[in-house]
């Protein structure tokens, strides 16, 4: 057989395995959407936390549900590990589009095939990087939240570009849909836009290889191939034994089933767990070094220092507040501890109106400091906690002071603070 | 219809364009924060990990999807089909946590889980499931072919648009519960439509195609 026999051979396969069901439009449309769903849900979550890290003056974040952002981060997390198996079957129901011929047949064709290499290559990688991170594996050089970020948007640009090709498909597949009576034909009516899906990361073009009527016979499907519902099954029961599996690190009720997930919400030192120990954050034995001063610093430079007994002997408040990490674990803990609002007075501050830095004694690290709105430090569950259900706070959870608010990520919620400045 | 995308209207045309000024913002801000984005780095796996997928992922998925396809006895087929999918998928998901690469001699409450022990029960419990499921699956289909009655796995649902063959392998359908759809004594010999407006005539059940057959993905 000549070379060029064997290529037509091959896109003889190539098309009869397009033309079956598992593989068809409708089958990349229905996964399409509810990718898209998941993805969205990630992206709107994903915004979020970072405008809980990368504060804007026009849109505040409220304090309040003080849970909102354990359900947010948890949410994100949940639907980037269900997104697996809804990417892995949406890229493998378009696959025979990726080796179709030609590779493309227009200049637009060109565009909706080039757009699928950010869309796809960007969807593993946020995915790749975002289970790689809960584990605390970075096995990259970039900065995760950075790179995660830059790429979400990187995706969201492709997928615009990707619905707007494939807008009519679905137009076209909804119509379909509303009349009952009539058959449900894919191929015999020819859309506007055509075309199902892209097949790949490599340029599996905008357009399904769904053959059209006047195709020949070796295009049509083969019996025994894989259905739609059977992909959909398969997916279906792997997003909800994944979501089964490790949901149970943030909600509750799925506690008992946490089997691979990356923590245990009561599992720690005085019941929850940590991110950064004492030990790698070099604040070991820094809750019994007699030297230890929270400082409290104005605008102007003056400082007041407050040690621990001064600081234990003010009012005490307790506070049952999550603590919700990034990486998608949250517990709730009652905390008890001195106000913000109630340091600054006691340090002779009577007005805040700008922010407040907390710092922390640890030498090192991105999250050494944190910033607490003027409107969060006014409230009294605000705390620079001393304790943790009940016991004396623990050296891995910030011992001696640490800052507990409500709706913050982990990482702002500073450990092993000793200053607090004020601008 | 060739398939291929072609004349996007003025309203795609906008939202193409504002896709693409989102990428291209995208990009800039990898370069721009080129001291946290490594970007040699990020498009390493942004290319990297599209390759994988399209080069070694696919291919054996396919692979073993055929190997599915021609087993002899279908519902034992589809369900071990179902079960290593779905077993592989969370095997994936899970990969870094099995993998305790970001386990911490200081801090325990990092990966505290025995997840490798766990992730071998659960792909033990899926097994088991398919092998009980696809063995009364495929008695139920001897006892209705010696009684002469339809094959279950074959026979078209309601609504289903699928053209079925008797004695087709593995993959019509997901689950047993499809044969209580049979309708007694309609075998089919040949093809039938289902509300299809397209048939595959004269095709057999080969055991699946080039690039669809099984899909374990």
């Amino acid at each position: 057989m000549t070379l060029r026999e064997q290529a037509a051979s091959f896109e003889q396969r190539r098309r009869r395995a397009a033309a079956a069901e598992v593989h068809d439009e409708r089958t990349a449309a229905q996964l399409g959407v509810l990718l898209g769903v998941a993805f969205g849900i990630c992206l709107v979550t994903g915004v979020v936390s970072h405008l809980h890290q990368n504060p804007v003056d026009w849109l505040p974040i409220p304090a309040t549900p003080a849970g909102a952002y354990r359900v947010s981060q948890g949410l994100h997390v949940a639907c980037g590990l269900a997104s697996i198996p809804l990417l892995l079957a949406k890229l493998y129901a378009v696959s025979p589009n990726l080796p179709r011929q030609p590779p493309v047949d227009s200049a637009v064709d060109a565009m909706a095939r080039l757009a699928l290499l950010p869309l796809v290559g960007g969807s593993i990688f946020l995915l790749v990087s975002g289970t790689a991170n809960i584990a605390g594996w970075y096995p990259w050089e970039f900065f995760f939240p950075t790179g995660h970020w830059w790429a979400a948007w990187l995706v969201l640009g492709a997928a615009m570009v990707h619905v707007a090709l494939q807008a009519p498909v679905l137009r076209r597949l909804w119509w379909a849909d509303q009349q009952p009576d009539q058959e449900r034909v894919l191929w015999d009516e020819p859309g506007p836009g055509a075309g199902g899906d892209g097949g790949g990361s490599g340029g599996g073009a905008g357009g399904g290889e769904t053959p059209g009527p006047d195709d020949d016979e070796d295009a049509q499907p083969r019996a025994g191939s894989m259905s739609r519902r059977a992909l959909l099954v398969v997916t279906g029961s792997a997003a909800a034994l994944i979501t089964l599996l490790t949901a149970g690190q943030t909600f509750p009720p799925l506690r008992p089933f946490v089997a691979l997930a990356p923590r245990k919400p009561d599992e720690g030192p005085q019941g929850f767990p940590v991110n950064r120990s004492a030990a790698a954050a070099r604040t070991e034995g820094l809750a019994e070094d007699p030297d230890y001063r929270l400082v409290v610093a104005d605008a102007e430079g003056n400082e007041i220092e407050l040690t621990l007994d001064r600081l234990r002997s003010m009012r005490q408040r307790t506070h049952e507040l999550p603590i919700a990490c990034v990486e998608g674990w949250s517990a709730s803990v009652v905390w008890t501890g001195v106000s913000v609002a109630d340091v600054l007075a006691a340090a002779g501050v009577a007005d805040v109106e700008g922010d407040i830095v907390v710092r922390s004694a640890q030498e090192s690290g991105l999250y050494r400091s944190s910033v607490v709105s003027s409107a969060l430090a006014g409230r009294d569950d605000c705390l620079l906690a001393l304790k943790a259900n009940g016991e004396e706070l623990h050296e891995d959870h910030g011992a001696p002071l640490r800052l507990i608010a409500p709706n913050r990520p982990g990482v702002l919620q500073t450990k092993w603070v000793n200053r607090l400045e004020l601008s | 219809m060739s398939g291929h995308v072609r004349r996007p209207g003025p309203v795609a045309w906008l939202v193409i364009v504002a896709g693409f000024v989102v990428m291209g913002w995208a990009v800039w801000g990898v370069f721009a924060e080129s001291e946290r984005t490594a970007p040699a780095s990020w498009f390493t796996w942004l290319i990297g990990g599209a390759l994988v997928h399209d080069l070694v992922v696919l291919p054996l998925v396919v692979l073993v999807g055929i190997g599915f396809a021609s087993m002899a006895r279908p519902g034992l087929a589809r369900c071990l089909r179902w079960a290593v999918a779905v077993g592989a998928v969370i095997t994936v998901a899970s990969f870094p946590v099995v993998a305790r690469f970001g386990e911490r001699s200081d801090n325990p409450t990092v990966l505290p889980l025995p997840a490798g022990r766990n992730l071998v029960f659960i792909w033990l419990g899926l097994l088991a499931v398919a092998v009980v499921v696809g063995v009364v699956w495929d008695s139920r289909l001897a006892a209705r072919s010696a009684a002469g009655g339809g094959d279950p796995i074959d026979e078209p649902v309601e609504g289903d648009t699928r053209e079925v063959e008797v004695g087709s392998t593995p993959g019509g359908e997901s689950g047993p519960g499809k044969a209580g759809s049979t309708k007694a004594g309609s075998t089919k010999a040949g093809s039938t439509k289902a509300g299809s407006g397209r048939s595959a005539k004269g095709k057999t059940a080969s055991g699946g195609d080039t690039a669809s057959s099984g899909g374990t993905d």
